[in-house]
């Protein structure tokens, strides 16, 4: 399967596709997410109307750890199989997934404020989140610090593979050392604890981040893609007078 | 094994000779520390209450800047080249360099750390038993911060983001050698559950740790 879509022609065909379609999902769940989230969910009876942050807070925490799920399954393709476009892609999902990351820190601290009073708390899944944070920052730092792109992607392979064995220890740790976080409460064996209006919302959102995703790290691939051969055609093409050079870009093929 | 002897007892050489490069570990440590106990204040309660933690991020600090550059010479005069062409495999050559970092950093540090936390006036009585249980933890630091230099080694990007890379993975060791000390000191038990995982997380590290590095030294080469 991986190695069908590792010819960028077809992942660029089957890319050219999906990635309208993600955005249209994103953009129609994400209204109707905030819409039902903001004027039709109920407001908790105890916390009010700062219940409405986790339609954004919660699927954002979710995306946070997804992504670097994608970016470690991603890396390891990468270093079993050698395929360039994974290591793309994984390096495509790293700037969203810090996005995701930051937001569900940022709209955790907002929610903290009046519901404990604080607007941090070293409470275990803010702690592991924040953690995570600054792997991420690490895999993009590496990125960023090797200029031959085939080269930083073996780099960055070894870290994002160490780092996912890393995960469940990190949680397993901050978990030990200090919860006063309530315990889940969508994912559960006797069904849902929070209400229908709520879940919709919820899901609708989840939904839409999951396509803002998916959006954003195919076009994150297939601008690399495009950027790769221009750059290829610039290396093939015969040496030009210095004035001419800035006009390769808008030369038509 | 004559490899790797031979390897290490040329770093030890080297850093017994040269401006007393073992020194800068057990130096970094003691002035972190008190530095921190000159930010903290003299009053004892909070003086004693901060100790276990002083401690070990002393310990991870030295440790990971310590280790920071240990790659970066062999790279830079080819050595490691060298090596890496006549060598099956890089393994000896990692753990000579884990070893140099146990006996040149790690534990001096350890021989340190009863002094330290004397003047963060720890009972005498449980000085043994906390520095025994910083030598417990001692080898997640040093192998976590040996990853780090390894996969920044190749990248000639300096050590502040080796220290970086290697900030999330300090946590659980962290986490847990602090627990365990305060635990011991609080309650007396020393093989408690915290200084159990403590071990287990060294044990984990040792495993994981050399073949990543291995791989990234290789790649560096290249």
């Amino acid at each position: 399967m991986f190695s069908r879509f590792s010819n960028p022609a077809k992942f660029e065909a089957l890319a050219g596709k999906i990635a309208p379609a993600a955005f249209i999902i994103f953009a129609a769940s994400a209204l109707i997410g905030v819409v039902m989230g903001l004027f039709v969910a109920p407001e908790d009876y105890q916390q009010g109307d700062s219940v409405r942050i986790m339609y954004v807070h919660v699927p954002a925490a979710w995306m946070a750890l997804a992504s670097f799920s994608f970016i470690a399954a991603m890396s390891f393709v990468g270093f079993v199989w050698r395929h360039n476009l994974a290591d793309l892609a994984a390096r495509s999902a790293a700037a969203p997934g810090a996005a995701f990351t930051a937001l569900a820190l940022f709209t955790g601290a907002v929610w903290g404020k009046p519901t404990w009073g604080a607007w941090w708390v070293w409470d275990a899944r803010l702690t592991s989140v924040l953690v995570l944070f600054f792997l991420y920052l690490g895999y993009m730092a590496i990125w960023q610090s090797v200029q031959d792109q085939a080269r930083a992607a073996r780099f960055a392979r070894i870290l994002a593979l160490v780092g996912a064995i890393n995960i469940p220890i990190i949680k397993f740790s901050v978990d030990w050392w200090n919860s006063l976080h309530q315990p889940a409460s969508i994912f559960r064996a006797d069904g849902p604890t929070i209400h229908t209006s709520m879940l919709i919302p919820l899901f609708a959102l989840v939904i839409a981040y999951m396509a803002l995703f998916t959006w954003l790290v195919l076009t994150g691939v297939r601008a690399d893609l495009i950027n790769r051969r221009l750059e290829a055609r610039q290396l093939r093409a015969p040496s030009r007078p210095v004035g001419e050079t800035e006009l390769i870009g808008g030369e038509a093929s | 094994m004559i490899f790797a002897r031979a390897l290490l007892t040329r770093d030890l050489g080297i850093a017994m000779r040269s401006g007393g490069g073992w020194f800068y570990a057990i130096m970094f440590f003691s002035v972190f520390a008190a530095l921190a106990g000159i930010a903290i204040g003299p009053e004892l309660n909070a003086l004693a209450s901060a100790a276990p933690a002083i401690n070990w991020l002393a310990a991870a600090f030295a440790i990971q800047l310590t280790v920071a550059d240990t790659f970066e010479a062999d790279f830079r005069d080819g050595s490691l080249g060298i090596l890496a062409a006549e060598q099956e495999s890089l393994f000896p050559y990692f753990l000579a360099k884990t070893m140099l970092v146990a006996l040149t950093a790690a534990a001096p540090m350890v021989a340190a750390s009863p002094v330290v936390m004397t003047m963060f006036g720890v009972a005498p009585e449980k000085l043994f038993g906390a520095a025994v249980l910083l030598a417990i933890g001692a080898p997640a630091l040093v192998l976590t911060a040996l990853f780090a230099a390894a996969l920044t080694a190749g990248l000639r990007a300096g050590g502040l983001l080796a220290v970086v890379i290697a900030a999330p993975f300090l946590a659980p060791p962290l986490i847990f050698g602090v627990l365990s000390i305060e635990t011991y000191i609080d309650q007396g038990v020393f093989w408690s559950p915290e200084t159990l995982i403590l071990a287990a997380l060294s044990l984990f590290m040792s495993v994981l740790a050399p073949p990543f590095s291995v791989i990234a030294l290789r790649l560096g080469l290249e």
